[in-house]
């Protein structure tokens, strides 16, 4: 048994997420009996302190730790901590004993100044090793130890051959590293790190500690900065610098966490990759294997193996026995004292891989490698620091089934039948309109289109640290899921003048379950609408709340809900507004006729009085700046009135197929509107409309024919095919011709020949395209 | 049979006998699986090179890295060798699968030599064993009349056993192996009740295949779960296919024409454009449309020998032209479609570097070759 110098403080140097630096510490903590342990960790969390001790929770879990200016501006950052993280460890170790822990570090908000002076996309969160890992001398030991880079130098050194060392050898020996990479740094490049400043601020932590009286400190830190720490401490500046004080308000909560999430691999730059490949080592280790890497590489082995069969790989036992001794005979070639993460790899790729290196190896080794990552997810049951939206968010996913894995699970809800399944919806509803993350819906009815011909809601949903992240920031909405979301409707009710937006939301509220919430939207909707002026916005809102009339039953609205007298007055608004229309954008146009299409549809269904929608027609269709979209939607609508008939409809089509110039090539966007409006225009019995188009078309020169051409094309696209071939029936009877046979004629091959020349040459220029 | 000092290129356990020598005293202290020459630990040396030189009988022998690439698959590949699976070293052509080969064995074996060379035309006699005919029928069926073929050898000594290409055999002739793989016991039935010959420890097949050439033959299931697999990549930058043509090119020049040059200038140029029509993309990042011959490092090698070995004898200087003449039949061996990915690499590629140095801007010049 070794045993710890014995100073005011002992500097013990960590890893963070290191499985060996957490079982040398607790040999440590026995051994030296601290009364206080401080431990490298913002400050300004020290609250959460005694809740992540709890035994109620379950790793692994992480500080979120949200921070905003008065500017607005804000940042976020996440300390997570893992079963094998020695942060947990001493802190459950200080619960256990009932010592007093603090984290000493500077506050995360502190910190963002230097974060952004830093190259972007260098560090991805602040208490990383990320200096240590990238030092020059760290890169010349991998050279020299003929490993692929600091996670496997780390793991041979340390984690293989470090669990047998003595805690004082092993302690001497991080130091050692730590230290030789530190010098790779200048005192510059390590202040505008931010190194120093948090350094100062841990060392005044630790010398308060002693000047309190502590005997026996325990400072548990990076090893990057132990010794620098222990230098700071001994000799303290004459004058103490002023401390910096943050100018916004920062917050912070324990939070469930996730090992696919505090992999080093997945972009959390601080921890180990392969996380439960670890947890399994750690285990091992904690329950007295000798050889706990060995046992982890047996047991990941046969994981593995089943990983790769239930993905049709043909992975035999003999397979899984030959890998296991392949990982133990290359540990010993590699002169480390058990197979590690990077044998049991290696092993894998050459025992289960039974092809040469392609897509489907490359599949076959990532899915070995998310076997090694894990999925497992902690949990939070010591209530006190949890938000309580938080907690209601968890309480309603149990309720309603939800699993809380960080694994993607899907669900099939049969909202017309089952009412726990609409509790279930609106629930799922009322988060992704708060933009958790946590759910989508892959199928189902889309009521904010108004389409409400599916019964049954296919979610998908995954919950993960992020999740918790975002219901946290959306706590200030208010204690419950279906609060927050209420809250979140009413606030953007409130932003919004638009009256489509306001019927949107009106829709929203109704498949969130939350109709207490209609009455207001409705009412700011009526007094929206005198300011509206766009004519596509009252169109759609009159057809949303029409379809909220129409579905009363489907959207379980109250028997009190109208939205009968809010279309109605949107439908007047909009028809005062048709005599704009013909002062709007070609942009726009063909929306517009569209939108045109709709209010016609609506006053059909509502049995309203035609007549000034028909008047406000008739004097746009004179109105020479008319749009040729709107002005084919107007003919069309005109014509369905009765107002015209197809001779009518034909001369407004002929002004712009012999028109001048620009003109005649609005031709095809006059058509595309009019067949919008008026499809059945070809089909009408006594309808001279196609012949009429097929002797002004025969009359136009080829060079205007081919001008004009792929406008008509997208107007016959309204069509569908069999009304094409109806049409092109109705052609080819103008000419004695069967149709049939038309489409029986022999196609020459120079014609083929050319089709299919033309055919690859586009393919090769949109693929060029696509590539570029 | 030749004399073996004389040969154009001599088996590895004698172009490298001394070092051979040397990492065997290296060895004293490692563990060796029964049967080999030598451990792990100096196979890995022996293959990767070793850092400091090797004492042996007062001369300092250096261990130089004979293998550029992946170190851990070479690892993974001696650790297959020592256990009871078979290695095999699939990838494309030219990328020094058949050079490994020889290594491992030598290194493991002292052998390299024991090796069946897979063709279309392999039969099962060229793989086990087959009959002296005249002794057969002089004395019946007993070992004199025996001719034994490598696996046989491999088996009774205790070697590595070398198949080359094995693709390429028949898929019923490669199937020889699967039982003698599995057992370690080949059955002579013409010798009756004692028919068996039982493999010795040391014995394990290192096959190779490529993936990229036509007219290779599928392996069975039941062959391939016999086998682990290693892909032996291409060199990963050309900076080092550059070191490797270089080192080779020396080698192979030494007997042939000791004087002639090696120009590490246009030995770089050429290891650039291979790597990079290899590759698909430049050193700048341009998309370039890969031809669809493997351009392997062997080919750069014997290209800028040819090259070489042209103006040595003739007696001008290293001619960019001749390069350039054999660059193009080097990547037009395939299809014809090829010769318009090469122009393209000279006009989107080349072009730009011709500003950039002399022997840049001549290359480009002796773009003419491939108009």
């Amino acid at each position: 048994m070794d045993t710890l110098e014995t100073k005011p403080v002992y500097y013990f140097p960590i890893r963070h997420h290191s499985p060996a630096c957490s079982a040398h510490l607790s040999r440590a903590l026995d051994m030296y009996k601290p009364d206080i342990i401080l431990i490298e960790g913002p400050e300004d969390t020290n609250d959460l302190l005694e809740h992540i001790s709890s035994p109620k929770n379950t790793a692994p879990m992480a500080i979120y730790y949200a921070y905003s200016e008065k500017s607005g501006e804000k940042a976020a950052s996440y300390f997570p901590l893992l079963d094998f993280s020695p942060e947990l460890v001493a802190i459950r170790y200080a619960y256990e004993k009932g010592l007093p822990a603090r984290f000493i570090d500077m506050p995360y908000s502190l910190l963002l100044p230097y974060e952004k002076s830093l190259d972007e996309g260098k560090k991805q969160a602040y208490y990383d090793d990320y200096l240590l890992f990238h030092s020059r001398f760290t890169e010349l030991l991998c050279e020299k130890q003929g490993v692929r880079g600091h996670s496997e130098l780390w793991e041979k050194l340390f984690e293989l051959n470090g669990i047998y060392m003595g805690t004082q050898a092993f302690v001497d020996s991080v130091l050692a590293w730590c230290d030789y990479s530190r010098e790779g740094y200048t005192e510059q490049m390590l202040k505008a790190e931010g190194c120093l400043a948090r350094e100062e601020w841990m060392a005044e932590n630790i010398r308060s500690s002693i000047g309190l009286g502590y005997e026996r400190i325990f400072a548990l830190t990076g090893g990057f900065h132990s010794n620098a720490l222990r230098l700071m401490v001994e000799n303290p500046p004459k004058k103490q610098p002023k401390k910096p004080k943050a100018k916004g308000e920062s917050s912070a909560w324990l939070i469930p966490f996730s090992l696919a999430e505090s992999d080093q691999l997945a972009g959390y730059a601080s921890g180990m990759p392969y996380p439960a490949f670890y947890q399994a080592a750690y285990e091992a280790a904690q329950s007295g294997s000798g050889m706990p890497y060995r046992q982890a590489v047996l047991s990941y082995a046969a994981k593995i193996g089943s990983r790769l069969r239930k993905n049709k790989h043909s992975v035999t036992l003999a397979d899984e026995a030959a890998a296991f001794a392949q990982a133990i005979g290359l540990a010993e070639l590699r002169g480390k004292s058990q197979p590690g993460a990077y044998e049991m790899l290696d092993a894998a790729l050459s025992s289960y891989i039974k092809s040469s290196k392609d897509a489907a190896s490359f599949l076959a080794m990532q899915s070995a490698g998310m076997e090694m990552r894990g999925d497992k997810t902690g949990s939070i049951g010591s209530g006190a620091t949890i938000v309580p939206l938080l907690s209601d968010f968890q309480q309603k996913a149990a309720e309603h089934r939800l699993k809380a894995s960080s694994v993607s699970n899907e669900i099939a809800l049969d909202i017309l039948s089952s009412a726990s399944h609409r509790r279930a919806s609106a629930f799922l509803h009322q988060l992704s309109f708060l933009e958790t993350g946590f759910a989508s819906m892959l199928k189902g009815p889309n009521y904010a289109a108004r389409d409400s011909s599916r019964v049954r809601e296919t979610w998908r949903y995954a919950f993960s640290a992020k999740v918790s992240a975002s219901i946290i920031s959306s706590s200030y909405l208010g204690g419950t899921v279906e609060e927050a979301a209420l809250t979140l409707l009413k606030k953007k009710s409130l932003q919004t003048e638009s009256c489509e937006a306001l019927s949107s939301l009106a829709i929203h509220g109704a498949v969130m379950a939350l109709p207490n919430s209609l009455p207001s939207i409705l009412e700011l909707a009526s007094s929206a609408i005198a300011e509206d002026s766009s004519f596509a916005s009252l169109v759609a809102a009159a057809q949303n709340f029409s379809f909220m009339d129409s579905a009363k039953d489907l959207l379980r609205l109250p028997d009190s809900f109208s939205g009968s007298e809010a279309a109605g007055s949107l439908i007047n608004k909009a028809v005062s507004l048709i005599e704009a229309l013909t002062a709007s954008s070609e942009k726009e146009d063909l929306d517009l006729a569209g939108a045109l299409k709709s209010l016609y549809s609506l006053l059909a269904a509502a049995e309203r009085d035609k007549e000034p929608f028909t008047e406000a027609l008739i004097y746009s269709s004179k109105a020479p700046s008319t749009p040729p979209s709107i002005h084919g939607a107007i003919a069309g609508l005109l014509y369905a009135l009765g107002e015209i008939d197809s001779d009518g409809a034909l001369a407004m089509a002929e002004s712009y197929l012999y028109g001048a110039g620009e003109e005649m090539k609005k031709s095809g966007r006059f058509l595309a509107g009019l067949f919008m409006a008026a499809g059945d225009i070809l089909f009408e019995p006594k309808s001279g409309f196609i012949k009429g188009m097929d002797n002004v078309l025969g009359e136009l020169s080829e060079a205007a024919f081919l001008s004009v051409l792929p406008e008509l094309r997208i107007a016959l696209s309204n069509f569908a095919p069999s009304q094409i071939d109806r049409a092109a029936g109705i052609v080819a009877s103008l000419y004695s011709i069967d149709a049939e046979s038309l489409l029986e004629m022999p196609v020459a091959d120079s014609a083929l020949a050319l089709g299919m020349a033309l055919d690859a040459y586009a393919k090769e220029k949109l693929w060029k395209t696509d590539k570029n | 049979m030749q004399n073996e000092a004389t040969a154009i290129k001599p088996p590895v356990e004698l172009a490298y006998e001394k070092q051979l020598a040397a990492l065997s005293i290296y060895d004293k202290n490692n563990k060796k699986p029964k049967g080999w020459r030598l451990s792990p630990i100096a196979v890995r040396a022996f293959v990767i090179g070793l850092p400091k030189p090797i004492e042996l009988e007062g001369e300092k022998v250096e261990i130089d890295k004979k293998y550029y690439g992946d170190d851990p698959m070479v690892e993974r590949a001696i650790i297959t060798l020592a256990g009871n699976r078979g290695l095999m070293l699939v990838g494309e052509p030219g990328t020094a699968k058949t050079m490994l080969s020889e290594l491992f064995s030598a290194a493991i074996s002292g052998t390299s030599t024991n090796t069946v060379q897979g063709t279309a035309g392999t039969t099962d006699d060229d793989i086990k064993y087959s009959w002296n005919y005249a002794m057969l029928i002089a004395k019946g069926p007993c070992e004199e009349a025996l001719v034994p073929a490598p696996l046989y050898t491999g088996m009774k000594e205790g070697l590595i056993t070398r198949f080359e290409e094995i693709t390429r055999c028949p898929s019923e002739v490669q199937d020889t192996l699967i039982s003698v793989m599995s057992d370690k016991v080949l059955n002579i039935p013409e010798f009756g009740e004692s028919g068996f010959l039982f493999a010795r420890e040391g014995f394990n097949i290192v096959a190779t295949a490529n993936t990229r050439d036509k007219g290779v033959n599928e392996m069975s299931s039941a062959l391939k779960r016999r086998f682990n697999f290693e892909t032996v990549s291409p060199v990963p930058t050309a900076k080092l296919e550059m070191e490797i043509i270089a080192k080779q090119a020396k080698d192979l020049l030494k007997n042939q024409a000791p004087e002639a040059i090696i120009d590490e200038d246009i030995i770089g140029l050429l290891a650039t454009v291979f790597h990079e029509l290899r590759e698909g993309v430049s050193s700048e990042g341009q998309k370039i449309e890969s031809p669809a011959s493997a351009l392997s490092t062997a080919e750069a090698v014997s290209l800028y020998c040819q090259s070489a070995l042209s103006s040595y004898y003739y007696g001008e200087g290293l001619s960019i032209d001749t390069l350039v003449q054999n660059i193009r039949s080097a990547v037009l061996k395939e299809s014809d479609a090829d010769l318009p990915r090469l122009r393209n690499y000279w006009s989107a590629v080349v072009k730009k570097r011709s500003s950039t140095s002399r022997n840049w801007k001549k290359f480009y010049e002796a773009g003419k070759w491939i108009r």
